[in-house]
């Protein structure tokens, strides 16, 4: 009974996964990558605080860990409840960030 | 009576490789702890074979996850072993999260941090940022290889998984390089030193926040490894392509702590 | 909401017919849940008898003042070992036991998702205890930076306990993440969340925090053995740390934050599956169905999310800003409300029921009484001037043990008598099971009641000797011994239990079909 199902799930699952942009998301990565090294040197010319530069790179951060996770790690092609499983517990991670730095 | 023993029997297979893997950790620990070094290498010993014995049981059939005919919603369609990993990952999450933000308690309260905009800043900046765009070629790579798999590319998925295991290795050897570089060459250690004091707090941030990374990273290439030479000799199983997965998960997920420590280490200075 | 009614199959005639060789590998090679159940069950009890007689060490030396049969340093061995032990070797793989045999069956799955990842998960244990035995560090069971550095605790003991823990802890996650995916993936289908048996909503409730929580105390042990061993400097802020490196030391707080991220959650990882029990035990005993099953099964997840927001209250005197502690102290006061929801839903399921005041009734209804006052001990404590004054106190010994004596232990034999007939196909003894409760009962006020007016009067935790605080408070006198004989009182009893479960093993009377009817 569960058989079919899961080979329907299979065929359907290859169909998406041929729409993947991998390559793009590679593309993309190095890009940011890129401008992530150039922010220190960009930071000083331009008198950036540190707390400037922290927040680019942390927002640069996200987003090609965003990126990795949806795409490389399929969670933009799987049920929305696998996303909220690493996502959810994000908000201890900060507030356990934020309350040692500051204590 | 008789047929619940052989439906017990039929679920419940022996196995003596836990009991291995739990003693290789007491030895290892334990070695670790009282500076006993022979133990360790018992340790270490055990672990591979403890390992090795729970994997060759997996290549007998004896799957680590039980076997569910039917399932009951939310994560239908969602293996037993690809929750199991994304758990993992989320136990992980929280392991970094206890590293990368005890480095941020020590980085706000130092009197100094280096910064790498100017000229004494201890670590290659430019080497590592090559060396973090391997790391994420080598998660593309992985992304293909387990894209082959589930198409059952046989060709592709070797080639990918062959790419991966290289790039991997890679990263970890120049990692290990920059390290003896930087132990050597810049005085940086992980504990204070007279020659470079303030770089005390940095030196432990660094060596212990990378470090860990660098073991997990080993511990994936393990497991390419392990993929690479299964399916260079040509062995399928029914759920390869999902085995695949699982190692790509892991594997994209060290990537994506790399991704948060390579600008908190190397790129935020103050 | 069945119960199953497990009519054990016996294979008794089968295990004794084999040598010991062979019944030794069939535990070493065990990979059914039911069976990994039982070694976590029989390694547990194991730790609770051995820290329960470190217990009696300790309480015979503040029977009176002045050292009388201990060391000072003996002394610190023996507390540390007993918080370590009761917390990490006891109260806490005890209830992976009871769920490893229970939750599996409850949701109609076969075994554990990861049945060799489950063995795996409890033969860690076993060198992690023998680490921490062997150790017997003397670092109280919070191990407090810097103390734990080798600049003041020199040797391997530290070590070894850090080293101990770390397994401990890989063991939790393990087995953890086998509950989620088990809870997860394997309920027979029709069993949606909502028709689950509270027992598993609070075994995965407790899950959801080992995951979350105890990775965070790993990292933090690995740090302190780095600080160790390597020298790094993370908790340091003296020794080579402050020398060679001035104004770079370490942060011996930062030790605090992350032992309390984990250690807080880790109270509600001991009390959750004890309240789970609870949550079985009345409704079965009053014949009646649990009141607001709902509520009940979001009061759990409500305790174990708001868990993860009160650490700071363990660090109330650590001198952090006002706006860093006053939002941790309002949530630890809000912990009190699903708390509370519990509480009413359990007198409410027993309001009216045809009661069936049998030796796990008993125990559930002592859970909720004890409980009680050990959680309004917390919230009272929760207020940062009371904490000041309480702080580092004998009363925060009594609080914590109404928690996870009053709390945790009271629901684990609610459990083990509960759960006896279904394990073992046999009936305890009713009247020894009611002599424990009683015994137990009046021990355990005996032991930690006065211990909250010891606290009051000015006595620290951890003290070894209180001949001068006698002279300015002579009632520590009188207290102090009072609190002794309970704790003999106290452990005593215990031998009631193990007579009772042993003996009935192997002669009880078979159970019926269904125990409780």
């Amino acid at each position: 009974m569960a058989a079919p199902t899961t080979v329907a799930h299979g065929t359907e699952r290859i169909a998406q996964e041929l729409k993947r942009p991998y390559v793009l998301v590679l593309v993309l990565l190095a890009i940011v990558t890129v401008a992530e090294v150039q922010v220190p040197t960009l930071g000083r010319n331009l008198d950036f605080t540190t707390t400037l530069q922290a927040s680019l790179l942390m927002t640069s951060s996200v987003v090609k860990a965003s990126l990795v996770a949806l795409y490389y790690m399929h969670l933009r092609y799987e049920p929305r409840l696998l996303s909220l499983l690493p996502v959810g517990p994000l908000v201890f991670v900060l507030l356990l960030v934020v309350t040692v730095m500051s204590h | 009576m008789a047929e619940a023993h052989a439906e017990a029997h039929e679920v419940h297979h022996r196995s003596i490789w836990p009991l291995t893997v739990a003693l290789a950790g007491g030895f290892g620990f334990g070695g670790l702890a009282t500076q006993m070094w022979p133990l360790v290498v018992i340790g270490i010993v055990l672990l591979g074979v403890g390992v090795g014995g729970f994997l060759w049981q997996d290549a007998r059939g004896i799957s680590f996850a039980v076997k569910q005919a039917a399932e009951e919603k939310p994560f239908v369609g969602i293996s037993v072993r690809k929750l199991g990993m994304w758990i993992f990952i989320v136990s992980e999450i929280f392991f970094f999260t206890g590293l990368i933000g005890a480095g941020l308690a020590l980085r706000v309260r130092a009197p100094f941090w280096p910064n790498p905009a100017s000229s004494d800043f201890p670590l290659n900046v430019p080497l590592t940022a090559v060396n973090t765009f391997i790391l994420i070629a080598s998660s593309f790579t992985m992304a293909e290889a387990v894209h082959a798999a589930h198409l059952g590319k046989e060709k592709h998925m070797k080639v990918f998984l062959l790419a991966t295991l290289i790039l991997g290795t890679t990263f970890v050897s120049i990692q290990a390089i920059e390290y003896f570089k930087i132990f050597l060459e810049e005085n940086l250690t992980p504990w204070p030193n007279p020659i470079r004091p303030e770089l005390g707090s940095f030196g432990s941030a660094f060596y212990t926040q990378t470090g860990f990374h660098g073991a997990h990273v080993t511990g994936g290439l393990f497991g390419l490894a392990f993929l690479s030479v299964k399916a260079l000799r040509g062995r399928a199983w029914p759920s390869r392509a999902e085995t695949v997965e699982i190692v790509g998960l892991y594997w994209h997920f060290v990537d994506v702590v790399w991704i948060f420590l390579f600008p908190i280490m190397y790129l935020i200075g103050r | 909401m069945a119960y199953p009614t497990v009519v054990k199959v016996r294979e008794e005639a089968a295990l004794e017919a084999r040598t010991w060789r062979e019944v030794a590998y069939h535990w070493m090679t065990t990979t059914n849940h039911k069976e990994i159940g039982i070694l976590y069950i029989v390694f547990s009890f194991t730790f609770f008898v051995l820290a329960g007689l470190l217990a009696m060490f300790i309480r015979a030396e503040l029977a009176t003042p002045g050292p009388t049969i201990l060391d000072e340093s003996r002394y610190a061995q023996f507390f540390s070992t007993h918080g370590t032990s009761m917390i990490f070797l006891f109260i806490i793989p005890v209830f992976v036991g009871f769920a490893n045999y229970f939750v599996p069956p409850l949701i109609g799955a076969k075994d554990m998702a990861f049945p060799r990842i489950n063995a795996l998960g409890f033969w860690m244990l076993l060198p992690a205890a023998a680490m921490i035995w062997i150790g017997q560090a003397d670092v109280g069971w919070t191990g407090y930076a810097p103390l734990t550095n080798r600049i003041y605790t020199p040797g391997s003991g530290v070590d070894l306990w850090l080293a101990g823990l770390i397994m401990v802890g890989t063991s939790s996650i393990l087995g953890g993440v086998n509950f989620l995916v088990t809870i997860f993936k394997l309920r027979r289908p029709g069993l949606t969340f909502w028709k689950m048996p509270l027992f598993v909503w609070a075994m995965m409730a407790t899950s959801v925090m080992v995951v979350m929580a105890t990775p965070v105390l790993a990292g933090a042990l690995t740090l302190a053995f780095l600080d160790r061993n390597i020298g790094t400097c993370f908790f340091l802020t003296t020794g080579a740390c402050a020398a060679h490196s001035p104004g770079n030391p370490g942060d011996p707080i930062l030790w605090q934050h992350l032992f309390w991220f984990y250690s807080h959650p880790a109270v509600y990882i001991m009390v959750l599956p004890a309240m789970g029990v609870v949550n079985e035990v009345i409704p079965k005993m009053v014949r009646k169905p649990l009141y607001g099953y709902k509520a009940m099964a979001l009061a759990l997840f409500g305790i174990a999310l708001i868990g993860f927001l009160v650490w700071v209250h363990h660090m109330f005197t650590t001198g952090l800003s006002l706006t860093a502690r006053a939002p941790f102290m309002f949530a630890t006061m809000a912990v009190a409300i699903p708390t509370g929801v519990k509480i009413f839903n359990w007198l409410a399921t027993i309001w009216r029921g045809s009661i069936n005041f049998r030796t796990p009734l008993l125990f559930a209804v002592g859970f909720i009484a004890l409980f009680t006052i050990g959680g309004i001990t917390g919230v009272y404590q929760a207020s940062i001037p009371v904490d000041y004054k309480l702080q580092e106190s004998y009363w925060v010994v009594a609080h914590l043990h109404y928690v996870l004596f009053g709390g945790s232990v009271m629901g684990l034999f609610a459990a083990a008598y509960f759960w006896f007939p279904t394990i073992t196909g046999r009936m305890y003894n009713e009247r020894l099971g009611q002599i424990h409760f009683l015994a137990t009962l009046v021990g355990m006020n005996l032991t930690f009641f006065p211990m909250h007016f010891i606290g009051l009067s000015g006595m620290l935790r951890r003290t070894f000797d209180y001949t001068n605080e006698i002279a300015f408070w002579p009632e520590l006198g009188p207290l102090n011994l009072l609190s002794s004989i309970g704790a003999f009182l106290l452990g005593a009893s215990q031998l009631i239990f193990f007579y009772n479960v042993i003996v009935s093993r192997y002669k009880g009377k078979p159970a019926p079909a269904d125990p409780w009817a």
